[in-house]
């Protein structure tokens, strides 16, 4: 009955595994739409790309979303998955008073940790344990208007009007509390393997495409300021393991946000396209250079 | 654990028919699993409080006999101030240390000295108001003689830490509760049901009109200052139903269980929201504590036996005390001193026992006077909660005012669901009011109808909960 209005998770968690993902934070859950880039990149049925990410909380790289994302992915063995891997500052960051301690990975004790199936239709294990609102939910929000929804491929609409007026102030929040979690964030090495690990199996089982969103101007610097050398070090990696890297931030200021960290849905769309079209030239590329 | 999570759903369950099946034949064995069962429901909030809670049970244990059995009246008083000394010292210091630490740094520095706060970082174990009060009551009836003292450890540590009432009340008295562990229990198919129907309507109580209603209560205390009026009273009102449904609920919820194990706890809430005049009320509200404090504090000062002016200051350290048994906040002690301030003209014009019995005792509705009179009570008892429910004085002070604005009579500029839960609340008003005579709401609603009607409303009841339980809202009464 859950029709993706009153929950921002469930509706990941009940489709069947998958064999081409979308992977990230919230910035990839809100920002990148799986339903414009299969029909740009012709891809149907079992091809179709799902969006698996979550929130920063949820699924920064290490091994826990790792497993996550393997319990997702279709079993048997194939190697034309697609993989839009979204990385930033901080999904490979951890708490800086030890950051390569697992102990205090921020994703410890959440559901992609103790939910022990994802792909099952009714899920009962998240359904009891982690569903946050009351049941009656499910069914008012099929007749109440809500500005949020998730969609069935893993898109997580967020369908805000109006907001240029207190676009400044939203902004202002949201950027005192990344400088709040700035103080206490530092670069993890244990993430950082833990994320070249899951590229490497990812990209034994198809195609992977490094991308960093854009986010505005002012969440930029925070970002920036949180790992000064990140493209480098990605780029760097990137070159390394023959996977494409695409860094939107250089757009950031053409966009408009929700909040300055997640993409309107309109900027969202044109950001979807843009990352279409650079697969499709990259999946061009590398036809023509075998 | 929380009576409304799944570890007691599969805890309580093998609790009962172990006890009914296994233990049964001896009364030894059913007090001791009474007591295990009870320290590992304490110690799964917090084992390393189960300590405290055992030595607080083993200094009145051993206090309790001391008192009788030495002949020196003095000596005798000397083990009743050990008893109170402990108790009320655990429960000073884990709950008021830093109160008066930063109290004291506060006034210091209002006088123009410099002081430094210093405060331990400590954490409050669960009940411990509770329990201590039960424990306090078990010696100073020994000390009065209105109890033998027991040389059975086991029942004695039982009645102390019986899980149903251990952390959130009812305070039981020794002499109510402890003789029932003295007594061989058989199982009482009719007690079980009433306990089934009253464990059902405090998970109502709680699931359905608390920890939804706290919803709006949070968004309304948060930032009262940005807020309508409209919102503050949508806030106040539905905290009057929070803090009700809450700690209602859960006693409900605790004499329920205690019922399904065979115990008769005492009655802590009788529909105070419809009372007449604030003396009403606090015969109907928290009834365990207030009679705890009446015949262990305001008794022994005096009551109202000397002249007006000590019968005014007993009243006023009674609600003072009261007020500040509920946390270490200036805001408690505030509240405790309205309600006193409320009570006292009652008091000085012999108006304090006007309303006894039940409103509309033989009536199905009230009249126009009495629900006046309810309706200025409610009013009131929800201005106190304002003082209850804010951070701090200011806030309070700043809520209050901010009720009186002519953006009262805008639309509150709240979520849509709040119109929802404002039918819940009448829905529930009305089911009060029907089953008012009773010990709680639903206990015989409906019995002279078709069973049909019955277990309707015990289907709707389920359905509610099951469809409206919010996750992780702790009981309010558990911060005490």
């Amino acid at each position: 009955m859950e029709n993706g209005t009153s929950d921002p998770f469930y509706q990941r968690f009940i489709t069947g595994p998958k064999k081409s993902l979308i992977i990230g934070t919230s910035r990839a859950a809100q920002g990148i739409q799986p339903e414009i880039l299969n029909n740009m990149l012709n891809l149907e049925n079992d091809n179709q790309l799902f969006n698996y990410s979550f929130t920063v909380m949820h699924s920064p790289y290490g091994e826990i979303y790792h497993n996550s994302i393997f319990k997702k992915l279709i079993v048997n063995e194939y190697d034309d998955g697609i993989f839009i891997v979204c990385v930033d500052p901080w999904s490979i960051s951890s708490l800086k008073e030890n950051p390569i301690d697992r102990n205090l990975y921020r994703e410890k004790n959440r559901l992609l940790e103790k939910l022990w199936f994802v792909n099952n239709n009714v899920n009962f294990q998240y359904l009891l344990n982690y569903y946050e609102n009351s049941f009656y939910e499910i069914i008012l929000r099929r007749f109440v208007y809500s500005p949020t929804k998730l969609h069935t491929d893993g898109w997580y609409e967020i369908n805000l009007k109006n907001i240029s007026d207190s676009y400044p102030k939203i902004l202002e929040e949201k950027r005192n509390q990344y400088l709040s979690s700035l103080k206490n964030s530092s670069f993890s090495k244990t993430r950082f393997d833990s994320f070249i690990k899951l590229i490497r199996e990812l990209d034994q089982r198809g195609n992977v495409y490094l991308v960093r969103l854009p986010v505005d101007p002012e969440i930029l610097k925070i970002d920036n300021a949180l790992m000064p050398e990140f493209d480098n070090l990605i780029e760097k990696m990137s070159s390394v393991e023959g996977m494409p890297y695409l860094d939107l931030t250089p757009m950031s200021n053409q966009f408009n946000y929700t909040d300055g960290n997640h993409l309107l849905v309109q900027s969202g769309t044109e950001v979807t396209k843009l990352i279409g079209d650079w697969i499709r030239k990259e999946r061009f590329h590398s036809v023509t250079s075998e | 654990m929380l009576f409304n999570s799944y570890e007691f759903l599969l805890f309580f369950p093998v609790v009962f028919l172990l006890y009914w099946f296994v233990f049964q034949k001896s009364l030894k064995a059913q007090n001791g699993f009474i007591l295990i069962a009870s320290y590992v429901f304490y110690g799964w909030w917090d084992w390393r409080f189960l300590g405290l809670i055992a030595f607080s049970s083993l200094v009145d244990y051993i206090c309790g006999l001391k008192i009788v059995q030495v002949q020196d009246s003095f000596k005798r008083k000397v083990y009743l101030g050990i008893s109170l000394g402990v108790n009320l010292g655990l429960l000073g210091f884990f709950k008021y240390f830093n109160f008066f630490i930063e109290s004291t740094v506060q006034m210091i520095n209002t006088l123009g000295f410099q002081a430094n706060s210093y405060s331990l970082q400590l954490i409050l174990p669960v009940g411990i108001s509770f329990y201590t009060f039960q424990t306090m009551s078990y010696t100073i009836d020994v000390y009065r003689g209105k109890l033998k003292p027991t040389k059975k450890t086991i029942a004695f540590f039982a009645y102390v830490s019986f899980f149903p009432q251990l952390v959130a009340g009812p305070i039981e008295r020794a002499s109510n509760l402890l003789p029932q562990f003295f007594q061989k229990k058989s199982f009482d198919y009719a007690l079980a049901m009433d306990g089934m129907r009253q464990i059902l309507w405090g998970l109502f109580m709680k699931v359905v009109i608390a920890d939804n209603c706290a919803v709006f209560v949070n968004q309304a205390f948060n930032n009262p200052e940005s807020q309508p009026a409209s919102n503050l009273l949508i806030g106040a009102v539905f905290f009057s139903f929070q803090i009700y449904g809450d700690f209602g609920g859960y006693s409900n919820i605790a004499i329920g269980t205690g019922k399904l194990l065979g115990f008769n706890l005492m009655q802590n809430f009788a529909f105070p929201y419809f009372s007449r005049d604030i003396a009403e009320f606090w015969r109907r509200w928290h009834i365990s504590l207030s009679t705890w404090f009446r015949d262990y504090v305001y008794i022994p000062l005096g009551g109202s036996k000397g002249t007006n002016y000590q019968s005014l200051r007993n009243i006023f350290i009674i609600f003072l005390v009261s007020g500040f048994w509920h946390g270490a906040n200036w805001t408690f002690i505030i509240w405790g001193a309205i309600h006193a301030a409320l009570f006292i003209p009652l008091y000085l014009f012999g108006k304090n026992r006007v309303n006894i019995g039940i409103v509309a005792q033989n009536k199905a509705l009230p009249s126009f006077y009495e629900l006046g009179q309810m309706g200025v009570t409610f009013t009131l008892v929800t201005l106190g909660w304002i003082f209850f429910r804010s951070p701090d004085i200011n806030s309070a002070v700043g809520f209050v005012r901010g009720l009186f604005d002519r953006s009262i009579f805008q639309m509150p500029q709240m979520d849509i669901r709040v119109y929802l839960f404002m039918m819940w609340v009448v829905i529930f008003m009305l089911l009060e009011w029907g089953g008012r005579r009773e010990e709680f709401a639903i206990q015989k609603m409906a019995f002279n109808k078709p069973a049909l009607i019955r277990y309707g409303l015990y289907y709707g009841l389920v359905m509610a909960i099951f469809l409206f339980a919010i996750k992780d809202q702790e009981f309010i009464y558990f911060q005490f």
